[in-house]
């Protein structure tokens, strides 16, 4: 860790970001999830630039869910406040791909209601970076101060560079995840084909034509029912599995 | 049931319950659907034919797609209850497919769902 705690207003030097550098990619190796990548680039982003107050992650999948990270309340009040105003630095940078940057809420004209909400969680001047991979934008990453005028070409810099490693980073975390929805879903898919196969053979043992028939009688009986044909076959199996063997004509 | 539109016609179905095309092959590979991902892709852009069997799971999965949807957004009333699916109807069904005789009035029948009000309207055909 960079050592936030003993010098928290220092500007890291080479040494410190090439440590927050190589956290991250050990990350990717030893720690899997989404939350737990938005916290470290998070806490990362604060400790590398000076001054300070508070800093947040916000990602953006491709179907418009949003997960985010704030280091403290205001810094996630901040955020929160330009999605619901729906105009702030961070909605700029991660629209125009480019680095935005603030000195001063109170003179700044941009985003003007934003500007006024924030002065009160007094932020005063603000950074923000796209999280961009493969020429998409998948988020934004920001820091917050509370002094007007804080941050400079060199925050620019350090953000920039983080900026792009955090990028790669949360984006191999949603992989990842997404990695495992899909192996869930998956699973699902081939319980409910298991119970549908079975359904489709005691069918056929019943006399049915052949799969494709037995398939269709099982179709019907759904839409009879106004049930999914998993549910009907589930249905059905358990039946065949409740009733005595020797139960009455067949 | 298979048509030369019936993809155009799924295609339709699947962007309106808002299903990529991987999660409506999902479904179709649930229902038991045996063609991979490519040809599904393929068919559903008019490209490539399904065997019409697979067409008919595919357009199972994509009805029960729609089924869903449709029963998500339903509004419920205050005297009857949402769930309309009649148990007792289902029973009835099944027993009859499977050559069973009825189910002895007093034997452990599932609760019949609604009791006497009238059977599940069919699902609505949505615009």
């Amino acid at each position: 860790m960079t050592g936030p705690a003993d010098r928290p207003t220092a500007v890291p030097g080479p040494s410190d970001l090439s440590a927050a550098l190589s956290q991250m990619s050990g990350l990717v190796l030893s720690r899997e999830t989404v939350d737990t990548a938005l916290e470290l680039v998070t806490s990362l982003a604060a400790t590398a630039t000076a001054g300070t107050m508070g800093a947040a992650v916000t990602l953006v999948d491709e179907r418009g869910r949003r997960s985010k990270a704030a280091s403290n309340q205001a810094a996630e009040r901040a955020d929160a406040l330009q999605y619901e105003l729906d105009e702030g630095p961070c909605l700029a940078a991660w629209q125009t791909r480019e680095l935005v940057r603030v000195d001063d809420t109170t003179t700044d004209a941009r985003w003007p209601r934003w500007n006024d909400a924030v002065q009160v969680l007094g932020v005063r001047s603000v950074l923000s970076t796209p999280l961009v991979i493969g020429g998409e934008a998948i988020g934004a990453m920001k820091v917050y101060c509370e002094r007007p005028m804080n941050y400079g070409p060199r925050d620019e810099q350090v953000m920039l560079l983080l900026a792009d490693q955090a990028a790669i980073l949360l984006s191999n975390s949603q992989s990842l995840q997404e990695a495992r929805r899909l192996s869930r879903q998956l699973t699902e898919a081939l319980a409910a084909r298991d119970a549908i196969a079975q359904a489709v053979g005691v069918l056929l043992g019943r006399g049915a034509a052949g799969p494709e028939e037995a398939f269709a009688t099982l179709a019907a009986a759904a839409r009879q029912t106004n049930r999914p044909l998993e549910s009907v076959a589930r249905a059905l199996v358990d039946t065949v599995i409740a009733s005595p063997p020797g139960s009455p004509a067949r | 049931m298979t048509s030369p539109d019936q993809h155009a016609a799924v295609e339709a179905a699947r962007v309106r319950a808002d299903l990529s095309v991987q999660q409506l092959w999902l479904r179709y590979l649930a229902l038991g659907g045996s063609s991979d991902a490519f040809d599904v892709d393929g068919y559903l852009q008019g490209l490539v034919p399904l065997p019409g069997f697979q067409a008919d799971v595919l357009a199972q999965a994509v009805n029960e797609a729609l089924e869903e949807l449709f029963r998500s957004l339903r509004v419920p009333l205050s005297a009857l209850p949402v769930d309309d699916a009649p148990g007792g109807t289902l029973q009835d069904i099944i027993r009859q497919l499977l050559g069973l005789g009825p189910l002895p009035p007093g034997t452990a029948a599932p609760p019949s769902g609604n009791g006497g009000a009238p059977p599940a309207p069919p699902p609505v055909p949505l615009p």
